[in-house]
């Protein structure tokens, strides 16, 4: 055996009160006010690898369990009568089903469409074999969940045309213009049209494509926030982009940062980005970069957050309220589950962690009836799919 | 952290068996029995993360035992290894790499190996004849194990070239002086000395070696390999695709005896990641003196590592790797045997190494900066000690011989 299923997770509550928020007012009723992580639910999932990433909507946790392919769980929505307490499984898929590699299913997105109203199309992302840096693998399936019970693969997207293969990350979804932009490591960032009934093979759907970095490029992650598009290439670093409908432009570049570290995740949030770190290139990925955006938008450093004992902060998200930023940690002995006020967003102000040796791959928050909760992806040997409630 | 005791049992044993392995190989056969063990300090330089490292280890800790039955059809061949004690965190090697090990070697199972054999001639002149063989070891691939070979520091290639430790099944026939193998087995490594092979898997991987014996001195083999998810036990890594292909001669001489060994393998995994791996070696025995050569140009994948710059991490979580390099390796080395006190074979040696390292294409990995430099050198002193005859590994049924008729004294 290759472990035990004990929670080796040390709670370590860092309860700083809100004395980070500030100004001495009467604190904003919760989720704004929460101050620690609670464990609420632990949730096996089988080492095949385990979790990479989970997507959480309406209640609904779409776990991305690698070749167990996506296993859908009702943790509030009630379909199944789950609740983040008491998760409820109410469907599963294996995407790809007949790569002989697997499913690697790795990162997801649920599409709700503000034009037509349908939350039919789930998009998978799928990442394969690729040695960082350069080359890539894996495309995006898209599964048709309009029966959560029985989702069915109904089309996929795989890119084409780069010198050396290239793979899907991390997504991110302009829903009311039915564009999904995807991070494609080598191939840099894509932009499909998802509009209508999708089918077969979408690359009549790509929209543009660009490569940030140039011959440096392997973006990580990428996220639209007021007007602009912003990815994280780890090679070349934080980049402002502008999307005109049919292509990119590089509206400011990455700074000379990531000759140091690798730039991993990304968040921004208001007039403020967070990004980052993974591994080790100079220095180990142990800190977040900290951005404010100008009236263009275009990103400049304020500083970075250096958490100790830690070489890799891969998942990066911050509350819809603004509130919170929420840090996935891996290589090191405080590898974990990290938590800071945003009361001053350029000075994030520790609030909890939670650690596990084994580290934690990606966290991400969600709001369920009226309270806020974090899931993490535990990483094997023992992969579980971590749920707390953010409480005061 | 559990009670499990650490090197001192392992010493013990290694001594113990010492001590007894040679008055029973007196007793011949139908059993052999060996010991082979090397007391050994080994100087890396640079190690990972630049600075140079010495440090000593009981290496190679391994009792033998093979025995012939009923004439000579049944044989049975365990191989104990007792590295889990003795060098429970690996033994430094440059290049080498394989079960959560880098630039250091793996230690090996407890129960290295335990298989029996039916043997059933097809004539009774013995032109032919077909073999079955069950059990945990190696599997019918490659070529021989390191272990069985003149250089102490185990090759790059190491598990490119041979597959091992898994619970098998070969099936064999031989006609005349070609031989045809097929093996069955679980396609995950070992992550840990007293772990077992996962059953569960037994059956998903496969193996397919043919032999040619030209003559009594030349062996060439050819292998193909499909090996499911080796390095995830759980069975959600990558399949890999091996070939192996060999030439080996064992001549003896007057006053001694001459070995050489070309081989080339490749491995490519997950149908994206191929690595190559070309190695001659040789050796000359001439009275107690024994220098060998070895040369090997092999590719290996570079990942991500933990806190501990020899290990990465097991079990992986996706199937990225941060580059490839090649590793070109010469090692020269010097051994005298010494004369034997009551079955005791001791044989200082010495051994130097040279390692170039390159990236090969783009990917993260900068051998120069993560180790400081592009060649580093590494030497080894040390003593080693055997007793007894100890049998060929990893040669079962129709590759069978009796230790007695060949010369492999346990390099």
């Amino acid at each position: 055996m290759r472990g035990t299923d004990t929670a080796r997770g040390r709670l370590a509550v860092v309860a700083l009160a809100l004395a980070a928020c500030g100004d001495g007012s009467t604190p904003p009723p919760s989720p704004a006010a929460a101050v620690g992580l609670t464990a609420v639910a632990s949730v096996d999932v089988p080492a095949n690898y385990g979790i990479h990433d989970a997507f959480v909507r309406d209640g609904l946790a779409f776990v991305c369990a690698w070749n167990t392919g996506v296993i859908i769980y009702d943790v509030g929505n009630g379909v199944v009568g789950g609740t983040p307490g008491a998760p409820r499984e109410v469907g599963r898929i294996v995407t790809d089903p007949g790569n002989t590699g697997g499913a690697r299913a790795h990162n997801a997105w649920w599409f709700h469409n503000p034009n037509s109203s349908q939350r039919r199309y789930l998009f998978v992302g799928q990442e394969g074999p690729g040695q960082l840096g350069a080359s890539a693998s894996g495309d995006i399936h898209v599964v048709d969940v309009s029966n959560l019970a029985a989702p069915m693969e109904v089309a996929s997207y795989r890119m084409s045309g780069t010198s050396l293969p290239a793979g899907t990350h991390n997504f991110w979804m302009d829903e009311a213009a039915e564009i999904l932009y995807a991070a494609y490591y080598n191939g840099g960032v894509v932009a499909l049209d998802v509009s209508g009934t999708l089918q077969g093979d979408l690359a009549s759907r790509e929209l543009a494509r660009i490569r940030p970095g140039g011959d440096s490029t392997y973006v990580w992650g990428v996220q639209r926030h007021a007007g602009s598009v912003y990815a994280t290439d780890m090679l070349s670093g934080l980049f402002q982009l502008r999307f005109t409908g049919t292509s990119f432009t590089i509206a400011a570049a990455g700074d000379g940062l990531t000759s140091d570290r690798f730039a991993s995740d990304l968040w921004v949030h208001g007039d403020y980005a967070y990004t980052g770190t993974w591994g080790s290139r100079v220095s180990a990925g142990n800190v977040v970069n900290v951005w404010r955006l100008d009236d263009n938008g275009r990103p400049d450093h304020l500083g970075e957050l250096a958490l100790d004992n830690v070489g890799t902060v891969g998942d990066v998200e911050v509350s819809a309220d603004g509130a919170v930023l929420l840090l996935a940690t891996e290589r090191g002995p405080a590898a974990g589950l990290y938590l800071y006020s945003l009361a001053d967003p350029e000075r994030p102000a520790p609030l909890a962690s939670v650690m596990f040796p084994e580290g934690v791959h990606t966290a991400t928050l969600a709001d369920i009836g009226g309270r806020r909760y974090a899931f993490a992806a535990k990483n094997p040997p023992a992969p579980a799919l971590l749920i707390y409630e953010l409480t005061r | 952290m559990t009670g499990r005791p650490r090197h001192p049992p392992g010493l013990v044993a290694v001594v113990a068996a010492l001590a007894t392995a040679a008055p029973a190989a007196a007793q011949r056969p139908p059993v052999h029995v060996a010991a082979t063990a090397v007391a050994a300090v080994t100087r890396m330089d640079p190690a990972p993360g630049g600075d140079a490292r010495t440090d000593f280890a009981l290496d190679l800790t391994t009792l033998m035992a093979r025995a012939a039955l009923a004439g000579g059809r049944v044989t049975l061949a365990a191989t104990v290894s007792l590295e889990g004690a003795t060098i429970p965190g690996g033994v430094l090697t440059p290049g080498a790499v394989g079960e959560g090990f880098v630039d250091r070697r793996h230690p090996h199972t407890y129960l290295h190996e335990m298989v029996a054999t039916v043997r059933q001639p097809l004539d009774e002149r013995g032109t032919g004849e077909l073999a079955v063989t069950v059990g945990k070891g190696f599997v019918a691939f490659g070529s021989d194990d390191p272990m069985n070979r003149p250089v102490l520091r185990y090759p790059v290639n190491h598990h490119w070239a041979q597959v091992l430790e898994r619970a098998v099944v070969i099936a064999g026939a031989r006609r005349g002086a070609v031989s045809l193998e097929a093996s069955l087995f679980n396609g995950d490594e070992p992550e840990r000395p007293w772990q077992a092979p996962n059953l569960s898997r037994f059956g998903d991987s496969w193996a397919l070696r043919g032999t040619v014996r030209v003559g009594p001195l030349l062996e060439l083999q050819a292998s193909h390999a499909q090996v499911v998810s080796p390095e995830h036990r759980g069975g959600a890594g990558p399949r890999a695709a091996k070939w192996s292909g060999s030439a080996r001669l064992d001549r003896p001489l007057r006053a001694g005896r001459v070995y050489g060994l070309v081989e080339w393998a490749r491995t490519v995994e997950g149908g994206f990641f191929r690595f190559d791996a070309l190695l001659l070696e040789s050796e000359l025995r001439l009275g107690p003196h024994r220098p060998y050569y070895r040369f090997e140009r092999t590719e290996r994948p570079e990942e991500e590592r933990t806190a501990d710059p020899f290990r990465t991490r097991r079990p992986p979580t996706d199937d990225a790797i941060l580059g490839i390099t090649r590793w070109t390796v010469h090692t020269l080395g010097f051994a005298v045997r010494l004369p034997a006190v009551r079955g005791l074979r001791v044989e200082p040696m010495v051994e130097v190494a040279r390692a170039g390292v390159a990236a090969v294409g783009p990917g993260l990995f900068r051998p120069e900066v993560f180790y400081g430099s592009d060649v580093i050198w590494s030497l080894t002193l040390g003593i080693r000690l055997a007793a007894g005859q100890p049998h060929r590994m990893g040669r079962y049924g129709v590759l069978d011989a009796d230790p007695g008729s060949e010369r492999h004294e346990g390099h």
